[in-house]
């Protein structure tokens, strides 16, 4: 049952994976042009790690930010088809669980959101390595790869609790922006200790310390939380 | 708490409230296996709140519900994945129903003829609503549930319902339980029926009881001051000059008898269909 509702998610959802996933490609394959030609100097300094190419230069920061972006849609769309009267009661009067309706989805998105960036990286590895460009290649890129999901998939979560308790997509998707201001004044006041974004984009973070592995535990307890909440709202009042 | 051996679905001073507001009062009632049950009533009666509370979808804050077997439900909006085609659909439900029952689905499609390959947002509202009939009997369920079968049906596509219900009642096990707000379409199939009105059961019979204790009287009395007294049976009386139009509902052939004792000019028994006797049944409750 689980396996047929995750293949319907699937169908219903792949466009969430192709568009950005074609978005961040051409990012991926215009990266080294742009460092080679618009930044020589860049280019030429060799203090990046591959991450920092990536995820944390002037082009990469706009390709995470988009990624917010993509998972402010994802999230503000958590119930899919489902949202509309009488599609819900489909699947609930064949005996499936609203449990396993959410949890199909959430399981689907969060695995769209891994495979974005993992095919993201790998086609940037190639791209860079085929440019070149030299840089630190490290243990960081896994860790930041990590981060960088880890933080998407709470911004997913967030923005998909705050739609299923406004019962509006975009009221959830404007809402869901707030994710990013609260992790900004986190990011200002804790000096990047605790926010998501430093390590989803400071490499050297992990050079000094290895993994953070406080803060990760700090956000999948979170994360679960959130999972726990958005459940009991869509149970109750859906 | 099931009686009886065919008793299909039983509920025991059900009641439903949502957010303090009461949505069902002590609605007892029992569908036997074989019967086809009509719950009947107006626009917010609770029809589809008591539906959807044998189904399992509402929750019951008040009394038992106990059901027998398998249930299928068929929900008014008729919601289907529009984008999906025949097949798609047919996959996802084959996938999710443990006691899907393919070759049912094929002869039934074959029967309301709807090609595989169509969208299903593409289907006409008759059609789409005969898929998802089709799509809950291919689950084999004992007790179907459909909250308002004939509503935007075309009259052919009435007729096939109509022979895919009987169909499903053939073997004499299954159950039929239909929530409607006009009885006419559904009534040469039911076997007993209900009325709420305002969230309480207030008829719970069979069609032959109902049709045996309502009926109307005019009588044109020969003295004008005649007054009719506040027999248990009469529960409406209205006055269009000298002739009097009385409504009974129990003891029909008593107050008959006492009416037909009073001197009168003209004196007629009006008997009424189940439809009539459905009306009456409302407008006894706005006289109440």
């Amino acid at each position: 049952m689980m396996l047929t509702l995750l293949k319907k998610e699937l169908k219903e959802r792949r466009w969430y994976f192709v568009i950005p996933s074609g978005f961040l490609l051409v990012a991926a394959l215009s990266l080294p042009y742009m460092y080679r030609n618009l930044f020589p100097i860049l280019y030429l300094s060799n203090n990046f790690t591959f991450a920092d190419f990536v995820w944390g230069s002037w082009w990469g920061q706009p390709v995470w930010q988009m990624g917010y972006v993509f998972v402010f849609f994802l999230g503000s769309n958590i119930l899919g088809k489902e949202r509309e009267s009488g599609i819900l009661e489909f699947l609930l009067s064949r005996n499936i669980s609203k449990g396993k309706v959410l949890a199909s989805k959430i399981i689907v998105d969060l695995s769209i959101i891994a495979a974005v960036i993992v095919l993201t990286t790998i086609v940037m590895l190639i791209s860079v390595n085929y440019s070149s460009i030299e840089y630190n290649n490290n243990y960081s890129n896994l860790n930041v790869a990590i981060f960088l999901w880890i933080a998407l998939c709470g911004a997913y979560l967030f923005c998909g609790l705050l739609t299923l308790l406004t019962r509006a997509r975009w009221k959830g998707f404007t809402l869901g922006l707030l994710w990013v201001v609260i992790d900004l004044i986190i990011y200002t006041y804790s000096q990047g200790t605790f926010s998501l974004t430093r390590y989803m984009i400071d490499s050297s973070i992990y050079m000094n310390n290895g993994f953070p592995l406080i803060p990760a535990i700090v956000v999948v307890v979170a994360g679960g939380g959130i999972i726990k909440l958005t459940y009991d709202i869509f149970s109750k009042y859906y | 708490m099931l009686k009886a051996r065919n008793v299909a679905v039983a509920l025991e001073e059900i009641g439903i409230q949502k957010k303090g507001r009461t949505i069902l009062k002590d609605i007892s009632l029992e569908v036997y296996e074989g019967e086809v049950f009509a719950l009947l009533g107006l626009e917010g009666s609770g029809k589809t709140n008591l539906l959807k509370a044998i189904m399992g979808l509402n929750q019951i804050t008040e009394g038992i519900k106990a059901v027998s077997s398998q249930l299928g439900y068929v929900s008014e909006t008729r919601a289907l994945y529009d984008r999906m085609t025949v097949s798609e659909i047919e996959a996802l439900c084959k996938g999710l129903s443990r006691e899907w029952n393919q070759s049912l689905f094929s002869e039934l499609l074959n029967k309301i003829m709807i090609d595989g390959k169509s969208i299903v947002g593409s289907l006409s509202k008759s059609k789409k609503s005969l898929l998802y009939i089709t799509l809950t009997l291919a689950t084999n369920p004992r007790i179907l549930l459909i909250d308002e079968p004939m509503e935007g049906l075309d009259d052919l596509t009435k007729e096939t319902l109509m022979s895919l219900l009987l169909s499903f009642m053939e073997d004499g096990k299954n159950s039929l339980i239909l929530a409607s707000r006009t009885i006419v379409e559904i009534a040469g199939i039911i076997d007993r029926f209900g009325v709420l009105n305002k969230g309480k059961l207030i008829y719970n019979g069979s069609v032959d009881d109902a049709i045996a204790n309502y009926c109307r009287v005019r009588i044109v009395p020969k003295k004008l001051d005649v007054e009719i007294p506040n027999l248990n049976g009469i529960y409406g009386l209205e006055r269009d000059g000298r002739s009097i139009l009385v409504r009974i509902n129990q003891d029909k052939e008593e107050i008959i008898d006492y009416l037909r004792k009073i001197p009168h000019d003209f004196f007629d028994v009006i008997p009424l269909g189940i439809n009539d006797v459905y009306k009456e049944m409302l407008r006894e409750e706005m006289y109440l």
